[in-house]
């Protein structure tokens, strides 16, 4: 017992906010170098280039991988370690705040559409897929976000590069500009990461003709599953935005604060059931 | 300036601005929703029907039989996937939730619940090579 309330304590005051803002330094400046060697007319190709033939390549492209994920996932420790405060922030803070989650999840996520190879491009095509299944409003949201198969990946890479950047900072604007993380306080994080990336490769699929069994973005990969059984547009949209509307509501001191929680908990759970089966459920 | 009439002026400015960004909205809702159909795309491919049985290209899938040739988009109409053809099975699969299709482009097993789209295709004089449209 003592061990876990000494882990829950260590958790909470852990800087998890500093090293997520540490982990965006690293994913802007190495994805601004990544970015002049990315050629958006030949997507896969350039991707594959860097890490074959560009002196460093490999390694700038696995700092830009790696430390965007370390962004997102040390944000997602922040907020479950600062839950408590989280009723001190005003309404229109809290929205702001939950909002960023899926925007950062759009950056990640176009991210990997970007590199082009198999599961970039299905994941790509899936997504538009999904937005096109919106009633009424599918076709505009398609040729807004995405329209691989139209333009290629022409929007994607704009969103990816300005848009969803834009989009985070101004939500995320109010409560950064309270904190100053200077980088070299967090030499430790930034030596640690930088030493994972030169010795570890992201990902990129070989240009194999016929891949059998596509497994997306881990963070994907319950919504993929989801897509086997029932609607796009509940199992694209409506599914992840309920998270998203439970996040909204949830606070300690929330009417049904207990009811929120288990139903978030729920969610959770069977997104990781889902992502369990979509990985070994298959053969 | 006293401060409750210039708050009445700032809030009625931002109403302005409210209704002038909604009114902007019906314009770009349009724009974005029109979709400019695509230009037919004329593919010259080296193809000699009564030597091959089928060719896989980047977007579709060349087969033929003593009596027709024939070619299949190769994106499944699930979700858009590209879809693999599984020679020794005779079947096209989808890597990403296993849809399966027949050579003929019907569905063998879900989730798609539609058929492929076929592309037309012309057998060139030289009648090593054909053409396929892709529309
Ligand atoms: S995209 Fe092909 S089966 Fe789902």
């Amino acid at each position: 017992m003592t061990i876990i309330r000494t882990s829950v304590r260590t958790f909470k005051i852990l800087p998890w906010g500093s090293w997520s803002l540490v982990s965006l330094y690293l994913s802007l400046f190495s994805g601004v170098i990544v970015g002049l060697q990315y050629n958006l007319q030949a997507p896969y190709y350039s991707s594959a280039s860097l890490d074959l033939t560009v002196p460093f390549g490999m390694f700038f492209r696995s700092l830009h991988f790696y430390s965007s994920q370390l962004f997102f996932l040390f944000g997602v420790a922040h907020y479950i370690a600062i839950y408590d405060k989280v009723s001190e922030l005003s309404t229109e803070q809290r929205i702001y705040l939950v909002l960023t989650l899926p925007v950062a999840l759009l950056l990640l996520f176009t991210g990997y559409v970007l590199r082009a190879d198999t599961t970039g491009f299905s994941a790509g095509m899936i997504a538009e897929s999904i937005v096109v299944s919106v009633p009424i409003f599918g076709t505009f949201l398609n040729n807004l976000l995405f329209s691989i198969e139209a333009n290629g990946l022409q929007r994607v890479y704009l969103h990816h590069v300005i848009t969803f950047d834009i989009l985070f900072l101004i939500l995320a604007w109010q409560h950064l500009r309270k904190y100053t993380v200077p980088p070299h306080n967090h030499l430790l994080l930034l030596g640690l990461t930088v030493l994972f990336c030169s010795v570890v490769a992201a990902p990129l699929d070989p240009d194999t003709l016929g891949q059998l069994y596509i497994t997306g973005p881990w963070f994907f990969l319950g919504l993929q599953e989801l897509l086997r059984y029932i609607h796009p547009f509940i199992a694209g949209v409506i599914t992840p935005m309920a998270l998203v509307f439970m996040l909204l509501l949830l606070r300690r001191d929330a009417r049904n604060c207990k009811l929120l929680l288990n139903l978030t908990l729920i969610w959770l759970t069977s997104y990781g059931v889902l992502t369990y089966l979509a990985l070994y459920g298959h053969g | 300036m006293k401060p409750i009439a210039y708050k009445k002026k700032r809030s009625e400015r931002r109403s302005i601005l409210l209704i002038g960004c909604i009114l902007l909205f019906y314009p770009v809702y349009q724009f974005l929703s029109h979709r400019i159909p695509k230009k037919p795309e004329r593919i010259e491919l080296p193809f000699n029907p009564t030597s091959t049985t089928f060719l896989i290209q980047d977007r579709f899938i060349v087969f033929s039989n003593p009596t027709k040739t024939w070619a299949l988009s190769r994106k499944c109409t699930h979700l858009g996937c590209k879809l693999n053809y599984r020679e020794k099975e005779d079947y096209l699969e989808c890597p990403c939730h296993q849809s399966r299709f027949s050579t003929s482009g019907k569905v063998l097993r879900g989730p798609a619940d539609k058929q492929l789209k076929h592309y037309k295709v012309t057998r060139n004089l030289d009648k090593e090579s054909i053409t396929v449209i892709i529309t």
